[in-house]
């Protein structure tokens, strides 16, 4: 998104001054819906496209939130169910590998099925776990359920923000014009096309890696 | 007050209407956007009288922001006593578990607590509780690094004080209805929004940086 453009092409001031690049495109949407310096009360017609134009959008808002939020959850649940897990096992190994079971060696009331040592069974155990650990691992990056869950996690956050402009400018219709509407369509693109080109990415990086 | 700041929150004249330049984002004004916000809404030195039409819009609208700031505050101060329970917590374990197991450590087995227990010796237990108590220290950190308990506690407080704020300007607002313009409904719309937005790529920014460290 080009502010600059966006700025010869309307007669909104709100950036007067202020150094555009730090602002969010969302933000610049909204400076651009609700700083005009003057109102115009649109035609019968005009309005009755906008009221249509503004339902379509919402509808698709709505059921892409829906969505996001449930793919977001997913992810969460996955992002904390796969690192508690390696966390977890990373520690059991590191008690296994560090206890002293030399000391049960010669104890004659302990036997073991094998007739192995107690230390054996550790030391086997530990190398099962660090084994499952790298399985674990390549599971984490194939679902990337961590870098999604961020993704989904901020798409969800910025369609509600949408949703809350158009129930906004919903409550004055007379002055919502056609423009306002298609800049409402381009920025509802922008950030499905960034959460869908993000989610690409990922599933590319981890087909070169492998 | 910086001059810069003065230009930033001073009204423009055109015409026989007198304009407001929202400018939130100025990077080098040393006045927080709810404080340019404030002077933007307060320091107007004489309303236009506005349409029966805009009127009804004003209070409208008000009316939805009102119910939305009051919901996301609802939220936001349930949000802060989570994380602030959550910080404490995962806090004091690291910390009353560090604060054992340096007991545990330098804890000097003699006499009677050296007598050998089940035919072990007693310093075994003690070693192999500290290895525990270590490896369960490596979770609650992590734990910890996932969750951000605390940055978020931060973030949602200074997001608690700013809604109230809101709330505060809207009511003060209120009390003379008519004067009211479009203009300021938009500005605290945009303040809100801006909260709003702001809280939620906090949110992002701590999942992101949990993520982003190794385990």
């Amino acid at each position: 998104m080009q502010p600059t453009n966006f700025q010869a092409q309307t007669p909104f001031v709100a950036s007067l001054g202020a150094d555009t690049s730090q602002i969010s495109p969302q933000a610049l949407v909204r400076q651009r819906l609700f700083s005009k310096t003057k109102r115009k009360a649109v035609s019968e017609e005009e309005r009755k496209e906008v009221e249509l134009k503004l339902s379509i959008l919402e509808g698709e808002i709505e059921a892409d939130i829906k969505l996001y939020e449930k793919r977001s959850r997913l992810k969460g649940r996955g992002a904390f169910f796969f690192r508690f897990l390696s966390t977890a096992l990373a520690a059991v190994i590191t008690v296994l590998m560090g206890i002293n079971l030399t000391i049960f060696d010669n104890m004659e009331n302990i036997r073991t099925p094998l007739g192995q040592p107690l230390s054996w069974y550790a030391n086997t155990i530990a190398i099962m776990i660090s084994a499952f650990l790298t399985v674990i691992g390549a599971l984490r990056t194939f679902f990337d359920s961590n870098e999604l869950w961020v993704v989904y996690t901020d798409t969800v956050s910025q369609l509600t923000q949408l949703l809350e402009d158009i129930q906004y400018i919903k409550i004055g219709f007379n002055y919502c014009t056609l423009d306002d509407v298609n800049l409402l369509n381009l920025e509802y693109a922008r950030i499905k096309e960034e959460a869908e080109n993000t989610r690409l990415r990922l599933r590319m990086d981890d087909y070169g890696k492998n | 007050m910086e001059t810069v700041d003065l230009q930033n929150f001073s009204t423009t004249t055109s015409g026989e209407t007198s304009t407001f330049v929202p400018n939130f984002f100025q990077t080098d004004s040393k006045l927080s956007p709810q404080a340019i916000l404030r002077i933007k809404l307060f320091t107007r030195k004489q309303s236009k009288p506005i349409s029966n039409e805009e009127k009804v819009e004003v209070a409208n609208k008000l009316d939805y922001l009102e119910s939305k700031i009051q919901k996301d505050l609802s939220l936001s101060q349930k949000q802060e006593r989570k994380q602030q329970w959550g910080a404490l917590v995962l806090k004091m374990m690291g910390t009353v578990l560090a604060a054992l197991l340096t007991v545990i450590l330098g804890i000097n087995l003699t006499g009677n607590l050296a007598a050998p227990i089940f035919g072990i010796p007693s310093t075994w237990f003690v070693n192999t509780l500290a290895l525990i108590i270590s490896a369960f220290m490596t979770i609650i950190s992590d734990l910890r690094i996932f969750f951000d308990s605390h940055e978020l506690w931060i973030r949602h407080s200074a997001t608690v004080s700013q809604l109230k704020n809101l709330l505060y300007y809207i009511r003060y607002l209120r009390t003379t209805p008519d004067s009211i313009s479009m203009t300021e409904v938009d500005l605290i719309k945009l303040d809100y929004s801006r909260i709003r937005e702001e809280t939620d790529k906090a949110i992002v920014r701590a999942r992101s940086s949990g993520i982003a460290k190794p385990n």
